[in-house]
């Protein structure tokens, strides 16, 4: 597998209902009920006076099969995959973010600063 | 041993995913109070690993068996 | 036959093996295929099928046996076809089709299930008496080397599919020295030094060719060999609702009525090479495999790992010879039970055994309790069994249940007279005696008395026979004693398994400076250059010229919302409400006790919404601290962390000004001022601060543009000989400013009047915040101690060195650096009031240190503001 890329993404901190009513088509991860990653430069305008809404070039990204990355976190997690969907959680040691799509496709997202070390310990 | 806590956003992960946040104080002007229970505990814990978000759980420090989460 | 590829094996095989090719040949493969690997490596000589479907296997017919894909892989010749009933299955049978531990149980294990199934397709129903055909083979070709090991530093060779024990067994050697052999994981008789493994269970242990052995024993200890870490050992994690231990048929029961209730289950059992080598909370198990540990999660644990027979405890029990019923029966089937073995009957207990190592006599009572002697060169002792139920009593209190003859109570032994009873401990019966008198009376204390049951075992072969002894001496009957992990032995490669230190983190411009030929650092979670080679040049350029440094890894946060100025007000001890955009105020952290735990500064970007920065070695924590008190308060804000996100390099020096101008931020801010700009094409939040002592801009920008800006202010300043300072040179600037760094200078219980920062904090603001009470209290305590500057000529005493008053430690120094401006060297350090004042000088390492006011240079701040 490959090596994980920097990536520029857009967060987007708002209440959850804001959040909740926010249409796009853009990768989503919703990290927490007030707290959204999409993944490339997306315009979003959720309907909350104090959103936060920032380009945040704090992530790294792998693509990969969901085949391979239940792999990968049986191998270097203690916990389980979702068959779709976020999962959040220490992946050798590391906080990384997964994206499972239903069709069998997956994004690995790693802090940038843990970039060199899911090199290292994610192979 | 860790044992294992349910983030209400991320799910089933091993304590050592978590900071410590100690006891919940009856009220934040006397938090340096710790009554330090053997039994159970009300406690947070910060889901360092995961959402980075707060939960308060009661354990029971004997067994680190989680009873009950808010 | 139809497939060429077939024949032409066919042919090379004849013409290898010197047959006729005419000769009429069938090929197949085995259900399911890869058991043909077990033909040519595995020492599997016999199949077994259901007789209605093999009328036309005779003895003497040629096969080529097929792998998966239908490949030919060998060649052989049945040597003899039986037919009989299920129930009848040869008792060599489970050794000669080579699966699993090669015991019958395993065959069973295995082959009813299939039975079954082949009776379903035709029809038929299974029973004990369903007709099964019994076929044995020999491999024809290609010939099987024998493969060898070495035992003690002796080669030996051995079958293949022999475990380790079994292998010895076969050079003659006793696995372990002597005592009675179980070859069922329960005994610590076998206990070998496997490939550098200690205390390795060598009847659990396949032979492979090339393992190096060294027999260790019961109680026998081993040097255990400093082996260099080159076999990284995996750690794997899986869930299920039930974990099933024994594939019994008990265990296989329970986990087809859990399948059937729709929950996940996993199955695992030591015939398969599972370990379960502790049961813990969770429940979680911990399970030692070929291919690395395995953690089971599961919901729930069903303990069926059955019973294990019982060890004769008498006098010659450590001899070699003796076998329980179980291990004859491998040792049969492998054709390795010597002629002149014997075997007592059910139930029968030796009074003792006689021999020099070996055993040549038992001796035994007869019915009217006179002893006889029967010479032998081995026995076969039936001593019943007991629960083997250490995992089980691991998992007391949590979700773990015992199924079958593992959660059956058993019959005490008669309490033993004489001989060892703990092989692993060399405990003896005597030893219980004396630990009896001295009134340890109770299993517990008998166990800590004498270590009975610490061993490699773990009381699998002893418990027994303590509880016989105690029940016996009058003591109420005891339970077994508390069993915990681990039960199996674990390398320091297995219990390294899966843990990770923790990562150092990089900024974006990591690269940069490797390549600029830094000295890399761990310093507050984060690699930073500690220097780029110069210290003292890279010092010059910021107080002389222009330099830049890497000071990403800052915490930095943004809080909005409309709680956003009264949650603020309660966190920081300086006023908040009363900051205009535009504007930055350095501001202290304190914890509920008053303390400073962070420092940092504050930005507003408009009514409601501010930009926070922290230090590096608090970033991790800010997050979790100000969400913690967003919550406590019941403040509605909106809470991003944009460490990782936003890189920033800081521009300081008299010249930096100046080079700004010229990378297209025509007017840099003012001290303390914060504007929005682009510099060099990059979008930056610009914050005029004074760290250095010389104007410093520190730029905040996305992280993904930090090489781009960082190598266009290199190129803009060139003219100007600018360089990047590590972080050595900035903690040295710093210093002759007196400015502290949380962590170096303060102390857990620093507080600002300690600091001698009490200008940071505002009791008056008009907002109650973190520490308030706290400090209004520790107020109205006199000082004790505080930070102060001092002077020492000549170079800078190591730092932590004691301030000593007439040879009174009186504090101590928390940074120093030799000053090349000052020509001296200038020291913060903790200093200790005396009635009421701080002392003019202290003797730091044998030199007179004179107390100054700080800063130790540019005290009016000219410098900095120009
Ligand atoms: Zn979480």
């Amino acid at each position: 597998m490959s090596a994980p890329e920097p990536i520029f993404c857009t967060r987007v901190v708002a209440s959850p209902a804001a959040l909740d009513a926010l249409a796009t088509d853009a990768v989503a991860l919703r990290l927490a009920p007030d707290d959204l990653l999409l993944v490339g430069a997306v315009d979003v305008r959720p309907d909350d006076p104090d959103a936060i809404v920032c380009r945040d070039d704090g992530w790294a990204l792998r693509r990969m099969t969901a085949a391979e990355a239940s792999a990968l976190v049986a191998d270097h997690g203690d916990w389980s995959v979702p068959p779709a969907g976020i999962a959040q959680g220490a992946l050798a040691g590391l906080p990384v973010k997964l994206l499972i799509d239903p069709a069998g496709d997956a994004l690995l997202l790693v802090p940038r600063p843990y970039l060199a070390d899911a090199v290292e310990r994610l192979p | 041993m860790s044992f294992r806590i349910t983030c209400p956003v991320c799910g089933a992960r091993s304590s050592t995913e978590f900071r410590y946040g100690g006891e919940v104080p009856e009220n934040w002007r006397e938090v340096w109070r710790r009554d330090n229970p053997e039994g159970p505990c009300r406690e947070r814990w910060y889901h360092e690993f995961g959402c980075r978000r707060w939960l308060t759980l009661v354990r029971d420090t004997r067994t680190d068996e989680i009873l009950s989460y808010e | 036959m139809a497939d060429e590829g077939i024949d032409a094996f066919w042919r090379l095989a004849c013409a290898g093996a010197e047959i006729d090719p005419a000769t009429p040949y069938d090929a197949w493969s085995f259900a399911p295929p890869p058991l043909v690997d077990l033909v040519l490596h595995g020492g599997k000589r016999a199949t077994s099928g259901l007789a209605a479907e093999c009328h036309d296997d005779v003895a003497g017919g040629y096969s080529v046996l097929l792998d998966a894909a239908g490949g030919p892989v060998c060649v052989i010749r049945t040597t003899s076809v039986e037919v009989a009933s299920y129930r009848d299955v040869p008792p060599d049978f489970g050794w000669l089709e080579g699966e699993g531990d090669r015991s019958l149980r395993y065959w069973r294990l295995v082959h009813e299930p299939f039975l079954r199934e082949r009776c379903l397709a035709n029809g038929l129903e299974f029973a004990d008496d369903t007709l099964v055909s019994y076929q044995r083979f020999e491999l024809v070709w290609p010939a099987a080397p024998a493969p060898t090991l070495t035992a003690d530093g002796r080669e030996i060779a051995f079958a293949s599919g022999d475990s380790v024990a079994v292998a010895l067994v076969r050079s003659g050697l006793h696995p372990g020295h002597g005592g009675t052999l179980c070859l069922a994981g329960d005994c610590p008789n076998c206990l070998c030094v496997i490939d550098d493994v200690a205390y390795s269970r060598a009847c659990l242990t396949p032979a492979v060719a090339g393992m190096r052995i060294e027999r260790q024993g019961a109680g026998g200890t081993a040097v255990v060999p400093a082996v260099a870490a080159d076999r990284a050992v995996g750690s794997r994690h899986l869930h299920c609702d039930v974990a099933v231990i024994g594939r019994g048929a008990t265990g296989r029961a329970a986990g087809d009525e859990a399948r059937a209730a729709g929950r996940s289950v996993i199955e695992l059992d030591q015939l398969n090479g599972e370990e379960v080598a502790g049961v813990y909370q969770g429940p979680r198990l911990l399970v030692r495999t070929p291919s690395g540990l395995l953690h089971v999660h599961a919901v729930e644990v069903i303990v069926a790992t059955g019973a294990s027979e019982e060890q004769p405890v008498c006098p010659g029990s450590d001899l070699a010879g003796l076998y329980t019923a179980a291990a004859a029966e491998v040792l049969d089937g492998a054709g390795l039970l010597p002629a002149g073995t014997i075997r007592l009957g059910a139930g029968v207990r030796p009074v003792r055994f006689e021999g020099d190592g070996a055993v040549t006599g038992v001796v035994t009572l007869d019915a009217s309790g006179v002893e006889v002697r029967q010479p032998c060169v081995g026995v076969v002792l039936d001593l019943g069994s007991h629960p083997r139920d250490s995992l089980a009593r691991q998992g007391a209190g949590l979700p773990v249940r015992a199924v079958g003859s593992c959660a059956e109570i058993s019959a005490l032994p008669p309490a033993p007279a004489a001989g060892v009873v703990c092989a692993c401990t060399g405990t003896t019966v005597d030893d219980l005696a004396s630990v009896w008198e001295r009134g340890f009376q109770t299993m517990e204390l008998f166990k800590r008395a004498t270590l009975a049951g610490t061993g490699t075992c773990q009381g699998a072969a002893c418990l027994p026979h303590l509880r016989a002894y105690l029940a016996a001496r009058g003591g109420d009957e005891q339970p077994a004693f508390t069993a915990r992990p681990l039960t199996r032995q674990m390398t320091m490669m297995e219990a390294a398994a899966g843990t990770w230190h923790p990562p150092t983190r990089r900024t974006a411009l990591h690269e940069t400076h490797r390549a600029l030929g830094a000295r890399m650092e761990r310093f507050g979670g984060w690699w930073r250059p500690w220097t780029y080679g110069d210290t003292l040049g890279e010092y010059e350029a910021v107080r002389a010229g222009v330099s830049i440094g890497d000071v990403s890894t800052l915490g930095k946060m943004l809080v909005s919302g409309p709680d956003a100025v009264g949650f603020l007000e309660r966190i920081y001890p300086c006023p908040v409400g009363d900051l205009e955009p535009g504007r930055v105020r350095y501001a202290l952290l304190l914890d509920e006790r008053g303390y400073v735990f962070d420092d940092g500064v504050i930005i507003r970007d408009d009514e409601r919404r501010f930009f926070l920065t922290f230090t590096t070695g608090g970033a991790s924590g800010a997050e979790a601290w100000l969400r913690d008190w967003a919550e406590a308060f019941g403040c509605d804000v909106r809470l991003l962390d944009r460490t990782a996100a936003l890189g920033a390099i800081n521009v300081t020096g008299p010249r930096a000004a100046a080079l700004l101008r010229r990378c297209g931020l025509d007017t840099p801010p003012a001290f303390l001022r914060t504007a929005d700009a682009v510099v060099c094409g990059v979008p930056c939040r610009v914050l005029r601060i004074g760290f250095t002592g010389e104007p410093s801009f520190e730029l905040h920008h996305d992280a993904g543009r930090s090489a781009e800006l960082w190598e266009a202010l290199m190129a803009a300043g060139a003219a100007d000989d600018i360089r990047p300072h590590g972080l050595e040179a900035l903690l040295a600037l710093r210093l002759e400013k007196g400015h502290i760094i949380v962590g170096m200078d303060t102390d857990f219980d620093s507080t600002p009047r300690r600091l001698g920062m009490e200008w940071a904090v505002r009791m008056d603001k008009g907002h109650d915040f973190l520490g308030r009470d706290a400090l209004e209290r520790i107020d109205r305590i006199p000082l004790d101690r505080r930070l102060v500057g001092l002077e020492v000529d000549g170079d800078a005493p190591v730092e932590g060195a004691p301030l000593l008053d007439g040879g009174a430690v009186r504090g101590n120094v928390t940074s120093a650096w030799r000053s090349p401006v000052l020509g001296r060297a200038v020291l913060l350090a903790f200093a200790d009031l005396v009635d009421g004042a701080v002392p003019p000088t202290f003797e730091v390492d044998g030199r007179t240190a004179r107390v100054v006011d700080l800063p130790f240079l540019d005290p009016e701040g000219v410098r900095v503001r120009a």
